[in-house]
């Protein structure tokens, strides 16, 4: 029946801390040898094939970076957010982990968006920062990033503290919309977004660079996502046999221990 | 150089150790949770899963 669905099948064995562990660990170098490839590829073609802005001249560079750290910033936020919520509703330990492994990369990436941001401000607006409603939601999901990590190393024990985390995300998620239309229903400094559904207002010499960072920027998510899982399901099932299983293979029993 | 190539190398080298240290640090930290898990289980060498 439906459990015989491979694709069932795959979902309910990577849930397995165990299994997650195994599949994961032959994933990672593959993201980390992508993000690599693509970072350089970025990088190179953003500083030195692609050509200055017309208006910004050549401080234009940092929007290869800027952009897709920002993107990142709310992505890594509303995934956050799903997964929250998927904690909360079915009790899934690893969406847990998952959840609360993604807010220092999230906090990462919003790092590097209001610091570049900031640095290209200054030679475009004259100034690092402004209390720009654009930068003042970004940097109050930085506030969020933080304090979803404060008040999950606050409470022991893991599994309360996720569910504790997991409503703060979730109320937290007013803020990506406020971030988004931020440049449409204010008066901003920040200029509004040049890409969109409805098409864009960037040259393909400049969109592709920042495209292939900010794709570049996705693998590194996942590779570090799946680096800090690997590390709090190792943590949190220490004394289970899978775990010694790996680490001390000889004083391990059986090979069990997982769970949902 | 470019016109403003101190922002722009600001701007790179910000991300660069931020997206490195963000990498490196669970790194660091799995192996030190490794050797302290095999540390425990290679004195004790009790199977107590729970």
């Amino acid at each position: 029946m439906s459990s015989k669905n491979p694709l069932i099948v795959f979902f309910h064995k990577l849930g397995s801390a165990p299994h997650f562990y195994r599949i994961s660990g032959k994933l990672i170098p593959w993201l980390w040898a992508i993000f690599v490839v693509l970072a350089a590829a970025g990088t190179y073609w953003g500083l030195f094939r692609a050509p200055p802005d017309y208006l910004q001249g050549e401080s234009a560079r940092i929007m290869y970076v800027h952009v897709p750290a920002a993107w990142l910033s709310m992505m890594i936020y509303a995934l956050m957010a799903i997964m929250g919520f998927i904690a909360l509703v079915w009790r899934i330990r690893l969406a847990e982990i998952l959840m609360i492994s993604s807010a220092p990369i999230g906090a990462a990436f919003t790092i590097i968006a209001l610091a570049t941001g900031s640095l290209w401000g200054r030679p475009t607006w004259g100034t690092y920062w402004v209390w720009d409603a654009r930068l003042t939601s970004e940097l109050v999901l930085l506030f969020l990033y933080l304090g979803a990590m404060g008040l999950h190393s606050a409470i022991d024990e893991p599994r309360k503290a996720a569910r504790a985390t997991s409503l703060l995300v979730l109320v937290g998620v007013i803020n990506l919309p406020i971030i988004h239309y931020s440049v449409e229903w204010w008066n901003t400094l920040h200029q509004p977004a040049s890409i969109g559904v409805k098409g864009n207002s960037i040259d393909p010499s400049m969109l592709w660079p920042l495209l292939i960072n900010a794709t570049a920027a996705k693998f590194y998510y996942g590779a570090n996502l799946l680096t800090r899982t690997r590390l709090r399901l190792m943590e949190q099932d220490s004394r289970k046999n899978w775990v010694r299983n790996i680490l001390v293979p000889n004083k391990g029993q059986s090979t069990d221990g997982g769970d949902h | 150089m470019f016109e403003h190539s101190v922002y722009i190398a600001a701007a790179y080298s910000v991300t660069t150790l931020v997206l490195a240290w963000c990498a490196l640090a669970p790194v660091l930290r799995a192996k030190k949770v490794r050797s302290q898990i095999a540390r425990v289980v290679t004195r004790t060498g009790v199977d107590n899963k729970q």
